[in-house]
């Protein structure tokens, strides 16, 4: 079992907090749309998938959102309660970290080694809360025996994670460290890159209900010391939105593109 | 509450005046072949929001897959050094930077005009997944680049990588 450099390589995305059920979300279309308009009439030969989870969510949700609409009978009322509760609730079980989350993670590891053993070179880009999940998703992959041998990215389930709009640097999620790859034995030993895309005015990343910018330059670079074996390298992108249009906006940014573009050639 | 904040949020963002910063160079890439070079950029003025510049300068080659960012960072606009860049230049040796913007320590600073950028590294694949990237070949001396501003109703008026061929 081994990725071939020859088959197409693969975007896993991995949406965040979101209404609706699992039949609503596209963004990997997004994303491959994104990187298609990116190449200048270059050949590469790629494809996008979604991890979806959304279901997962509503269904541990389903009791106490049955509940609470008993109490409300205005339809109005009820329709933005639930909307409201549907998307906080899913905040709540990453951050609970109970079996729901345990769930949603693992069905992103299991999805990630399905490719893996179809040899495709894979790459993750995740958005918002579905940032935490695939960041836990790859320290469990690299934890795993026989993955990511430092001399040899053939045994790599995975070839980089690109975060977009992260919340992971806020004090309540509590993650501060990548779990090291190795030292690798040879005079060149490949590093994992990880890149970190953030808009100042993103308030999922920046913590701050009105928008107000977040400053400096660091967020993720902090989790890793270079001999960790990876390449971590936060870059701030400028939407053009403001507030929460920006935090959606960065699925079609063409500075994304160009990068995602260099990432997987 | 929300819905509340929302008009006053989207009257103010529409108030957004978008600039890109633009300019292509014909110059030899590190394999030696002459390509075309773009630069880019992008900000954001609001007049009554917070300002927003973006975060990099971006490099795109012609016919080849390589994008070069020079990031802004408190060391100024630079061209971080990645797993796959090779130093050429005595001074990326030691500094692991393959590369400045030398108008400026801010994308704020950037004005339309010439800018001096430099190169000292070039690319060299690891294993057996790497294909070949090259970008503007490394030497001493900046490269200038005539950079105009325009107007943009949004950013996916960013102009693309130079198409091979041309």
């Amino acid at each position: 079992m081994a990725v071939d450099p020859a088959k197409p390589k693969r975007v896993l995305v991995v949406h965040g907090v979101e209404a609706g059920t699992d039949a609503d979300l596209h963004q990997d279309r997004l994303i491959d749309s994104l990187v298609r308009s990116r190449l200048g009439g270059m050949p590469l030969s790629f494809g996008t998938e979604l991890y979806h989870y959304e279901n997962i969510n509503d269904r541990a949700q389903r009791r106490l959102r049955q509940v609470i609409q008993l109490f409300l009978t205005n339809m109005l009322a009820r329709a933005g309660v639930d909307l409201t509760l549907d998307l906080v609730l899913d905040v709540l079980i990453a951050l609970k970290d109970g079996s729901t989350a345990r769930t949603i993670r693992q069905g992103l590891v299991d999805r990630l080694l399905e490719i893996y053993r179809d040899g495709h070179p894979c790459f993750l880009v995740a958005h918002s809360l579905g940032t935490i999940y695939a960041f836990d998703a790859v320290n469990q992959l690299i934890g795993s025996k026989g993955l990511f041998d430092r001399n040899d990215r053939g045994s790599w389930p995975l070839f980089g994670l690109v975060t977009l709009g992260s919340p992971i640097g806020l004090r309540m999620f509590n993650r501060s460290r990548v779990r090291s790859l190795g030292r690798g034995d040879r005079p060149f030993p490949r590093t994992f890159p990880w890149l970190n895309y953030w808009d100042r005015t993103d308030p999922v990343v920046s913590g701050s209900f009105y928008g107000k910018p977040r400053s400096g330059y660091k967020i993720v670079e902090r989790f890793g010391a270079t001999s960790s074996g990876w390449e971590i390298t936060d870059r701030v992108i400028d939407t053009g939105k403001v507030w929460l249009e920006a935090h959606c906006g960065y699925w079609t940014h063409p500075g994304l593109g160009d990068d995602l573009v260099s990432l997987l050639a | 509450m929300l819905c509340g904040w929302l008009p006053a949020v989207l009257l103010v963002s529409g108030c957004a005046h978008h600039y890109m910063y633009s300019r292509t160079l014909e110059a030899p890439d590190s394999l030696g072949h002459t390509r075309q070079h773009l630069l880019y950029w992008n900000t954001t003025v609001r007049p009554l929001w917070f300002d927003s510049r973006e975060g990099s300068v971006r490099i795109l080659e012609q016919c080849s897959l390589s994008t070069i960012d020079y990031d802004e960072q408190p060391a100024g606009i630079v061209f971080r050094q990645r797993e796959r860049d090779e130093p050429v230049l005595e001074q990326a040796r030691e500094t692991h930077l393959c590369g400045r913007i030398l108008n400026g320590d801010r994308i704020i600073d950037l004005r339309p005009g010439l800018i001096d950028v430099t190169v000292a590294c070039r690319d060299r694949p690891r294993d057996r997944f790497d294909t070949p990237q090259p970008y503007l070949e490394a030497r001493e001396a900046p490269y200038q680049f005539q950079v105009a501003r325009h107007e943009v109703k949004d950013f996916s008026e960013i102009p693309k990588r130079p198409a091979c061929g041309n």
